[in-house]
């Protein structure tokens, strides 16, 4: 976590002293990387070793009992493999289920049928097994390591993600249609509103906004911008603008969620008429009345995110910077902060239908990406791409609920028994033995279970 | 803010390859159906790790979607198993599974 601060020591919007340390920490970078990577790797090493060595002792146990016991000692191994591996979830689900249901259900049949050694006389006709598996398994892991060895996939480093781009309309204009590179992006949006995140190629596009409908061929565009982006990025692309001059703002977004019981707040003046504004909360006492929570946001200029406390309701007003006491230009009633959402308000002027013109309040909330393996982000997976295998996997351990309870009742294994003769003689003697079972009848009884139920 | 990777999936994918040669070795070598059973888990597991490596490789969750499919699948085949070897015991009085090979009941 520490390491990935490190890159902010660049950042211009930070404070020199924060530039300093974040400047000094990454001088010392290639050392501490490397005693991070040296601990992370030797902990893999021995954890691996334990869930190989558990393994094998599984293998090698004569009491079933042992190879359950030595088998859960894999799984808590794997449980661990799978926390580094950044799936939590998978690694709770792993020891509760794995570790935990089914475990308890081998340890609880073991037991139950007494069967903890190896019942004697077992006839060793596949004496060659053995040695033909280890043969097997022996080319099986050769092949593994050598594709390993040979393959060209890098897996060192993860694989970059791609940019994100999302529109916002906060001018003073009919809805928009935005093209890149002269292809239709988003149609149709309409003051206030914001599109959802279109994932992209990096690069450089060329950006062309035209009000709804128009034919980019033969009309000239409202707005001509440039996009960059490169891998990683999250961008809210604001046209803000009046009286016919519309410009386009670039707003990086943080899509992490932000702490517990947090909401991202900033505040984007898009009102050409008024140089700098404030965001202040009427509701907090203070010298003046007010409090400014971001203090001179100038006209089209990002400014830094503030995390506030999650609230289902704060009002909170925008003012022009250096009037405190006025009445606010602008104030947002009621405004949900929901926790783990970015809020983005947006001051932008708007002219009613009836002429007169206002500014209006606009907010945007967008709920924060879960972070990576989160059982936020696998439960979103399960119930929205994998919806139906999902349905299909619980139908199948109902029927297998089932299945277990049909297999194991007494009173069907015994139905269940053949009343005819029993040949007791290989298979190849069957014509023999067919001719000779009146007389071999009572020699084999039904059995009947003696314990365990 | 790409987060770093200090062991290589390399490494996971060859202990995933491990524990499934040692699942294979279980189900061809031991007798005792449970063990067998034990040895199969052992296997859905080397794979379940293998695909949580390559979910992080790849920055997709849906490897560990999968995983959580493959751990249902295991508790109701293990369900289904385990009583089949219950009734197999009640018969047989034995889970040697070189004593189950005939057919005819």
């Amino acid at each position: 976590m520490f390491l990935q601060e490190y890159g902010a020591g660049r950042d211009p919007k930070l404070k020199w002293t924060n530039r300093v340390i974040c400047a000094t920490l990454h001088k010392l970078n290639p050392f501490t990387h490397r005693m991070k990577c040296m601990t992370e790797v030797i902990v893999f090493l021995i954890v691996g070793s334990i869930a190989i060595l558990s393994a094998a002792f599984m293998l090698v146990s004569k009491n079933a009992v042992h190879s359950a016991v030595f088998l859960v000692l894999n799984f808590m191994c794997v449980a661990f493999f799978f926390l580094t591996l950044s799936a939590p979830f998978i690694a709770l689900v792993q020891v509760a289920v794995y570790a935990g249901a089914i475990m308890v259900l081998f340890l609880f049949v073991i037991m139950l049928l007494g069967a903890e050694r190896v019942v004697g006389g077992a006839s060793n006709i596949y004496n060659w097994l053995p040695r033909a598996a280890l043969v097997l398994v022996t080319i099986f892991l050769i092949t593994v390591g050598w594709a390993l060895a040979s393959g060209e996939i890098n897996t060192h480093t993860p694989p970059p993600a791609a940019p994100q781009v999302r529109v916002i309309h906060a001018a003073e204009a009919p809805p928009v249609d935005v093209y890149l590179n002269n292809q239709i992006f988003v149609e149709g949006v309409n003051f206030r509103e914001a599109t959802d995140y279109h994932s992209l190629a990096a690069g450089t596009y060329g950006v062309t906004v035209f009000p709804a409908g128009a034919d980019p061929a033969t009309e000239s565009a409202a707005i001509l911008g440039e996009l960059v982006l490169s891998n990683g990025d999250v961008v809210t692309m604001v046209a803000v603008g009046a009286n016919g001059v519309f410009q386009l703002v670039r707003l990086e977004d943080n899509p992490l969620p932000p702490g517990p019981n947090q909401a991202r707040l900033t505040i984007l003046n898009a009102l050409p008429d008024v140089p700098a504004i404030d965001l202040v909360d009427p509701g907090l006492p203070s010298a003046d009345d007010t409090t400014v929570l971001i203090a001179s946001a100038g006209f089209a200029e990002p400014v830094e995110t503030l995390l506030v406390d999650a609230a289902e309701a704060r009002t909170l007003a925008v003012q022009q910077t250096g009037s405190a006491g006025d009445r606010p230009l602008a104030t947002y009633r009621d405004l949900p902060l929901m926790e783990g959402t970015n809020n983005l308000l947006i001051a932008a002027p708007e002219q009613l239908p009836s002429g007169t013109r206002r500014i209006a309040p606009v907010h945007v909330a967008q709920a924060a990406q879960p972070l990576f393996g989160s059982p936020d982000m696998v439960a979103q997976a399960l119930y929205t791409d994998y919806l139906l295998p999902f349905e299909m996997v619980s139908v199948l351990l109902l029927a297998a609920m089932i299945g277990a309870v049909v297999l194991a009742r007494h009173d069907l294994v015994q139905e269940s028994r053949p009343r005819r003769p029993v040949v007791l003689r290989p298979l190849i003697g069957a014509p023999t033995a067919t001719l000779t079972t009146p007389t071999q009848e009572p020699t084999r009884p039904v059995t009947t279970p003696k314990s365990g139920d | 803010m790409e987060p770093t990777i200090f062991v290589p999936t390399d490494l996971y994918l060859m202990l995933s390859a491990v524990l499934f040669v040692m699942g294979t070795l279980g189900v061809l070598i031991r007798r005792n159906a449970i063990v067998i059973f034990m040895s199969v888990e052992l296997m859905l597991n080397a794979g379940n790790l293998a695909m949580v490596a390559l979910a992080r490789q790849w920055g997709q969750v849906d490897g560990q979607v999968f995983v959580f499919f493959v751990m249902t699948v295991a508790a109701a085949e293990v369900a289904v198993g385990l009583a089949l070897i219950v009734s197999i015991f009640r018969t047989r009085k034995s889970i040697n599974i070189d004593d189950l090979h005939n057919l005819k009941g």
